[in-house]
């Protein structure tokens, strides 16, 4: 079965280091990484989230004010056969 | 800087806060990452850093949301902001008599594109005379723009009541804060301030270069960018985003300004900046009692610590003011400035046009001493 990976997407760089801090501070796991190219055209950060923490995370989205475009979900990509055909 | 006395602290402050120098250096050493732009751990160290800074300065404007300090390179291109993204033809603004060419530049532009101001009087000590704002409202009227404190005599400003008279008149109110912010205490919201242009490198201690403003909510709906381009956001789109900070946020930032301004920051929140203030205001205090007694040498601006910063303006009646200052440098390495200070509105107001003025402006790191040795040259000049 295809793993997946959850990652938070900003408008902006500012929102997305706002909630990497106040997740920090409540111990929830987050790691800072580019936005994939697949979930959005913006080319600013995403948080990458466990899918147990998104219920937490949306409340302190909601709590702190911080804006967020979206939490995606896509299949983790990392194959190194991908566009080899022979 | 042995044998050197430094009183231009109304220029820039000198020396700056312990930790500052060490602060830039160790970033551009260890890794000066563009924030907003590189995608990797060391550009978000530093972007963490950056978001702290907002806070620091968010907490000391007593504003709630950090997203509304906005980074530029100091108070001229704040006030630059406000008066070429808000303004428009037709409209009419309030500026007081201790303006600086940074407000009355810019303004004077704008006149010849149809803006048109008035100047709430002054009296000859700077005192402003607040209760005739009113008067001078017109329907066209849209904001008041107010220096805090004057950078040439050192008065300051009620702008507590100025702020509530432009709530009753639904104006919008930019305060610049060039010689107060890290001086005294500024509740933005408390007052009604719609932008508060800072420099980072005069009372907040920090490096030359950056600066900034914190908009009201209001106002970041009404105010456009001057500058446009690439905030590595929206980064598909010709427009420029609508979020805060980056709307007003073009281009690659100053970062080891904000991160030495970060380390000025941490050292105001240990020290306070009252009991800077009480320092500052008590060698001014001593310097003033001593120049009372010069019979050639007159004040300009108040003669007393009441409303005032530790900015003293004086006016050589027998020497010209340049040569005075000259000699001060020559004779005891004493530095101020001389001249018209970049605000010949407030000369006019001060009646000190063309001649201008000295200017000696304290700082906390300043010592009696100093103030002994500067009193005997002039004696020497003088008596």
């Amino acid at each position: 079965m295809q793993q997946m990976q959850h990652y938070v997407i900003f408008p902006n760089h500012d929102n997305g280091m706002r909630l990497y801090q106040e997740l920090k501070k409540q111990g929830i796991q987050a790691t800072i990484s580019p936005t994939p190219r697949a979930v959005s055209k913006c080319c600013g950060i995403a948080l990458m989230i466990r899918k147990e923490d998104i219920p937490a995370i949306e409340k302190c989205v909601e709590e702190k004010g911080i804006e967020i475009l979206r939490i995606a979900e896509i299949a983790k990509d990392v194959n190194p056969k991908r566009d080899r055909y022979c | 800087m042995d044998g050197q006395i430094y009183f231009d602290n109304g220029s820039t402050s000198w020396p700056k806060a312990p930790g500052v120098a060490e602060a830039v250096c160790r970033l551009l050493e260890e890794g000066a990452f563009n924030i907003n732009r590189g995608n990797y751990t060391g550009a978000y160290e530093v972007a963490g850093k950056v978001l702290s800074t907002r806070e620091k300065l968010a907490r000391m404007f007593q504003v709630e949301d950090s997203r509304h300090v906005i980074f530029t390179s100091g108070v001229t291109c704040s006030l630059n902001y406000f008066i070429n993204g808000f303004l428009k033809p037709g409209d009419h603004v309030l500026v007081t008599g201790l303006e600086h060419n940074a407000v009355m530049r810019p303004l004077h532009r704008m006149t010849k594109q149809g803006v048109a101001y008035d100047v709430i009087p002054v009296d000859r000590q700077g005192n402003l005379k607040a209760e005739q704002a009113e008067s001078l409202i017109r329907p066209a009227t849209k904001a008041m723009i107010v220096s805090h404190a004057s950078n040439v005599c050192g008065t300051v400003v009620p702008i507590r009541d100025l702020g509530e008279v432009c709530r009753r008149h639904d104006l919008f109110f930019a305060v610049d804060s060039a010689q107060t912010a890290g001086t005294f205490p500024i509740d933005m919201p408390g007052t009604g301030i719609d932008l508060l242009a800072f420099a980072g490198h005069k009372g907040l201690l920090g490096p030359q270069g950056i600066g900034g403003f914190v908009i009201s909510d209001r106002l970041s709906r009404e105010m456009e960018p001057c500058i446009l381009g690439g905030t590595g956001s929206q980064s598909d789109s010709y427009e420029m985003p609508e979020q805060l900070p980056d709307k007003y946020e073009s281009g690659t930032m100053d970062l080891p300004g904000i991160i030495g301004l970060h380390a000025a920051l941490s050292y105001l929140e240990q020290t306070g900046i009252d009991s800077l203030r009480e320092k500052k205001m008590e060698l001014t205090g001593y310097f003033l009692e001593q120049i009372r007694e010069f019979r050639d040498i007159r004040i300009v601006g108040r003669p007393d610590l009441k409303n005032r910063t530790a900015v003293v303006s004086l006016d050589f009646q027998t020497m010209d003011n340049a040569v005075a200052a000259f000699e001060l440098e020559q004779r005891a390495g004493i530095m101020t400035r001389v001249g018209l200070h970049c605000a010949p509105l407030a000369h006019r107001s001060l009646h000190t046009f063309p001649e201008g003025t000295v200017r000696f402006a304290f700082s906390a790191s300043n010592t009696r001493d100093e103030i002994d040795r500067c009193i005997q040259v002039m004696k020497e000049l003088f008596q």
